[in-house]
């Protein structure tokens, strides 16, 4: 196929929803009230069901063909292509609430490229991607005001969090994705990040120099390891 | 189970009626004649306690049921099985909200009822201290409890009192479509290696007892079915509907090739239903005061959530008083210019 988007860019944007969304929905039946619940949950719902339409994609384009069980749960950690971002513990809910502003933000502009990209399987996933993102976006964003401009304690958990968050930032924006321009979605995502912070009274800080990536995924090596527990002990299952 | 709270000793219901209350009898007749009584309509001070306290020990059931299956969510087996498991365990968020709400609209408060929850007062469905050990268990809660619970709750679909039973209408659609799930995964398991299929066997041992339990004690040991059936809260007695799910169950266990784990069962003709052998009423009581494998870590899991939201829930609470204090402070200045 002459238009299609590549394999690495595809598993890229798989791997970092299924990642999240696995974070996500560690919350499940336990966020702090039962209608953060539900929302977190919905976003869960969504990353993973984005997740799912991409890796159908590459498993059906690979010769020969695969299955997106294959490919969540029988590659190995380094086979996994996710932003680091995806794949950090969910910290409190500031810092999960400040990851999905950062993806998000991230995303959108992401999903908006992609939605006019001439790989019109792509272009469908992204399309439909790009409306839940921007609820996402929005969530988030109403949250982090409400911490920043809340309670002294809630203040200090979200500046905590982005003190723990923010190295991580570099290796995000610099993350290549086919069919977008870096730069620009650079610019869109400061900006939107930006004003969520200015709105909460938040100080935004600049976005260091990419260190040398943490080859290490330890974090990714733990969550995998529970994610694909059971269907590894079963090889040969169906379920 | 969801109606546990009915054969429970009531420690707070009176039974005398303020001033300017409808008499029992003008009450009853109403009940009688099948009305729905609303929010807004006069009711006898110990109905509306019963209905709050089955109401509020309802939506802790539901929302307690999220932790035994939310523990498989991260290791579902494959992304189709992880999303479906997701989303039942979101109904179950959803149906707690949709009945805190109706006992809301008895005067209730949320908080309140979450607080009797976190004591100990309030108890909630005595099925969830049971344990999740294996990936079957979360097909047999769907196929069996999640079953059991429609059972229960479409005669309350029917209920006197409109929020409570208009509630049980949209949460009985939700609750068949987990039931199926259920029974989805049960069958996948059932037709697929030795090992899956013992898995399911396994668990179907360790859930068809505590199932039946769900229902309640007998008849005859039950404290309040008497009351809440003339109250048209209840309509249908706890063996009745014990009985009435053994006989849709035994069939479909056979359709799977499982085995329930009673060497008493069998069709009896002259009934025209099955016969089933004795449950252990000792552990029934045990698990209900307290003592089943979960009861505490079950508790301890939602105070936790409740403790590590508080601040979330305060810097909400903070951020709009500031926010509307600010409204009001600019309209004031446009009023006063
Ligand atoms: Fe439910
Ligand atoms: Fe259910």
């Amino acid at each position: 196929m002459p238009n299609a988007l590549p394999e690495k860019t595809l598993l890229t944007l798989a791997d970092t929803c299924l990642l999240w969304g696995h974070r996500l929905s560690e919350w499940c039946g336990h966020g702090p009230a039962l209608e953060e619940d539900i929302a977190l949950t919905n976003t869960a719902l969504d990353v993973i069901g984005q997740a799912r339409a991409l890796l159908q994609l590459v498993a059906a384009r690979r010769t020969p063909a695969t299955t997106e069980d294959a490919l969540a749960y029988f590659r190995d950690s380094h086979e996994f292509r996710n932003v680091t971002l995806a794949e950090l513990p969910n910290g409190d809910y500031a810092q999960t609430i400040l990851r999905s502003l950062l993806l998000a933000a991230w995303f959108v502009p992401v999903w908006e490229a992609l939605e006019k990209h001439a790989d019109r399987q792509v272009a469908a996933i992204a399309a439909n991607a790009a409306k839940e993102a921007r609820m996402q976006l929005r969530h988030a964003h109403d949250w982090v005001v409400r911490f920043g401009d809340g309670t002294p304690e809630s203040r200090q958990r979200i500046e905590a969090a982005i003190g723990a968050l923010w190295p991580s930032c570099a290796e995000l924006l610099d993350t290549e994705i086919d069919g977008t321009a870096r730069d620009a979605r650079r610019a869109a995502w400061s900006n939107v990040v930006a004003a969520a912070f200015d709105e909460a009274t938040l100080t935004f800080p600049v976005v260091g120099a990419l260190h040398e990536p943490n080859s290490a995924h330890a974090d990714r090596f733990a969550l995998l390891a529970e994610m694909q527990s059971l269907a590894r002990q079963h090889p040969d299952a169906v379920w | 189970m969801y109606t546990q709270s009915l054969d429970l000793p009531n420690t707070d219901a009176g039974n005398t009626d303020s001033a300017g209350l409808p008499t029992e009898a003008a009450f009853l007749a109403r009940i009688a004649r099948d009305e729905k009584i609303e929010p807004q309509d006069a009711m006898p001070e110990a109905y509306r306690k019963s209905l709050i306290r089955q109401i509020s020990q309802h939506a802790h059931s539901e929302v307690v049921g999220m932790l035994p299956e939310g523990n498989w969510i991260t290791r579902a087996p494959s992304l189709k099985r992880k999303e479906i498991l997701l989303a039942k365990v979101q109904d179950e968020g959803g149906h707690g909200l949709y009945l805190y709400s109706a006992a809301e609209t008895l005067g209730a408060s949320r908080d309140d009822m979450i607080d009797a929850l976190h004591s100990g007062k309030a108890k909630y469905s005595s099925i969830f201290n049971y344990p999740t050990d294996s990936w079957a268990d979360i097909g047999t809660i769907g196929w069996l409890v999640d079953g059991a619970a429609i059972m229960n709750q479409v005669p309350l679909c029917r209920c006197s009192y409109g929020p409570y039973a208009r509630a049980m209408i949209r949460v009985c659609k939700e609750e068949s479509f987990h039931q199926r799930q259920g029974f989805d995964i049960v069958r996948a398991l059932c037709e697929g290696t030795p090992a899956q299929k013992q898995l399911a066997q396994e668990s179907v041992n360790r859930w068809w007892w505590p199932t039946l339990m769900m229902f309640g004690p007998h008849d005859s040991d039950s404290e309040h079915s008497g009351q809440a059936n003339a109250w048209g809260i209840k309509r249908i007695s706890n063996d009745d509907l014990r009985q009435t799910f053994v006989d849709v169950t035994v069939p479909q266990a056979a359709f799977l090739g499982l085995t329930l784990p009673d060497p008493l069962l069998e069709w009896n003709a002259e009934r025209g239903h099955y016969d089933f052998g004795p449950l252990d009423w000792d552990e029934f009581w045990r698990v209900v005061r307290g003592d089943g494998p979960c009861n505490a870590e079950r508790l301890n899991d939602r105070v936790e959530a409740f403790e590590k939201g508080r601040w979330v829930r305060e810097a909400a609470v903070a951020h709009a008083a500031r926010h509307a204090a600010r409204a009001v402070s600019i309209a004031s200045e446009k009023i006063a210019a």
